[in-house]
């Protein structure tokens, strides 16, 4: 997929870094959705309601923004110039 | 005490318009200057691509949070 | 809000001072032309099914008559539908899929003219109403991408390791994984086609409701004063400026709904690294 003769960026290239631009948002609202629902339903039966929405919202943006550092530096592992600091395990 | 001035109505729209100024300009800027680095140095394509995705989420998510708020605080 | 009456009404700015009768999601309901049941279940024949049949008919008619004797040097017809059939191929399928992503080619272009097509005739006069406005319409289609790239990907990867391939991220300490495979899951099942839907819909009738506002803003100040002319006027020319707008809307939400299947049906044909 990475070609690492390639000097200069490549269409697949540009279709990665579009594909990972619409995965963040997706993650990012799965996980507003899953652990706000999560919130949601702990609130219910516990009371407090509110606190433990924005307790899970703001966790849920926590997780969906790590996913998304973990997938980035995935990819970038593959890549020629990052090879020196993160060799391939 | 009198009131002067009121705003009713809906006023999550009125905060999510408000919530998505930021990060449009926010995510402008991001890959706005990406494309320059790029442009500059495309070598550094990779590492640039990964700090570029890493911006945008950061700052979708704070769009994201805004569209969100008035449907669980409002009334 | 009834057009009809509205016109009867004679409600200007000027003369009677009414409020501005401002169009609402009532737009979007039409008066039936014919009613019936089957099966319990209540059809109705309005606007938006005519108008559904006649964009389905222009497409099929279109292509059946391109390709019905095709020459090696092709006559006008055929080279239009060679053109449009190619654009398909090129700049979407082999840009995303690559080259084993020819066999999706036609599924990919009837989608393409069909969501086009049914998107103009938001602005055919005459017709008027983008029928992808209507919420039906980009969910059912919705969901034959779905059913597509869900049973593609499970035919081509294996049915379990379809889901556990896009689940566990790569570099990802294991602990976290059992807080992380959630939203994977629910990023590749729930939010890919709800945001494909809503992105179809939500900008064909935010550009219906748009251009209906200035229409009948330049309705509603029309009356033979200075305030009625200037603001006439310039609610006309806004419609003109919106309507252009429009067109260039409905195209690129063509082509971003094309482009979102063939990247959903390259991800599911391709496994994940």
């Amino acid at each position: 997929m990475n070609d690492p003769d390639a000097k200069y960026p490549t269409s697949n290239d540009g279709r990665e870094t579009a594909d990972m631009a619409w995965r963040v948002v997706s993650y990012l609202s799965a996980g507003l959705l899953f652990y706000g629902g999560l919130g949601w339903l702990i609130g219910k039966y516990f009371g407090h309601q509110q606190l433990f929405i924005a307790a899970g919202l703001i966790i849920g943006i926590m997780l969906a923004l790590y996913l998304t550092y973990a997938r980035v530096t995935a990819i970038g592992r593959d890549a020629t110039t990052s090879d020196l600091r993160n060799p391939p395990q | 005490m009198s009131i002067l001035a009121e705003v009713t109505g809906s006023l999550g729209s009125i905060g999510y318009g408000l919530a998505a100024i930021g990060p449009g300009i926010g995510i402008g800027i991001i890959f706005g200057q990406g494309v320059q680095a790029i442009a500059r140095q495309p070598e550094a394509y990779g590492v640039i691509r990964q700090n570029m995705i890493l911006g945008f989420a950061l700052a979708e998510a704070l769009a994201l949070i805004g569209f969100v708020v008035p449907f669980v605080f409002g009334k | 809000m009834n057009f009809s009456t509205l016109a009867t009404e004679s409600c200007h700015l000027v003369p009677s001072g009414c409020g501005f009768p401002a169009p609402s999601a009532d737009i979007f309901f039409l008066k039936p032309y014919a009613t019936f049941s089957l099966f319990g279940i209540n059809f109705e024949v309005n606007k938006t099914v005519i108008l559904v049949t006649m964009v389905a008919i222009i497409v099929i008619g279109f292509f059946m008559a391109a390709f019905r004797a095709p020459k090696i040097v092709p006559g006008k017809l055929q080279s239009i539908g060679e053109q449009a059939y190619l654009f398909i191929r090129d700049q979407i399928a082999r840009e995303v899929i690559g080259s084993d992503g020819d066999r999706f080619v036609p599924f990919l272009a009837s989608l393409f003219f069909f969501v086009w097509i049914a998107n103009l005739m938001g602005v055919i006069p005459g017709a008027q109403f983008p029928v992808m406005s209507s919420l039906a319409f980009p969910v059912s289609l919705t969901l034959m991408v779905y059913v597509t790239y869900v049973v593609i990907g499970m035919k081509s990867q294996g049915p379990i390791k379809f889901f556990t391939n896009a689940a566990f991220p790569p570099g990802v300490p294991k602990v976290m994984y059992v807080l992380l495979t959630p939203l994977e899951l629910l990023g590749l099942l729930v939010t890919r086609p709800v945001t494909q839907a809503i992105r179809l819909f939500a900008n064909m009738f935010a550009g219906h409701l748009l251009i209906t506002t200035f229409t009948v803003g330049a309705w509603y100040l029309f009356s033979p004063s200075v305030i009625g002319a200037l603001g006439s006027v310039t609610s006309f020319g806004v419609t003109v400026v919106l309507t252009g707008f429009e067109m260039f809307i409905q195209g690129l939400q063509a082509f971003i709904f094309t482009l979102l299947t063939a990247v959903y049906i390259g991800g599911s044909l391709h496994a994940e690294h």
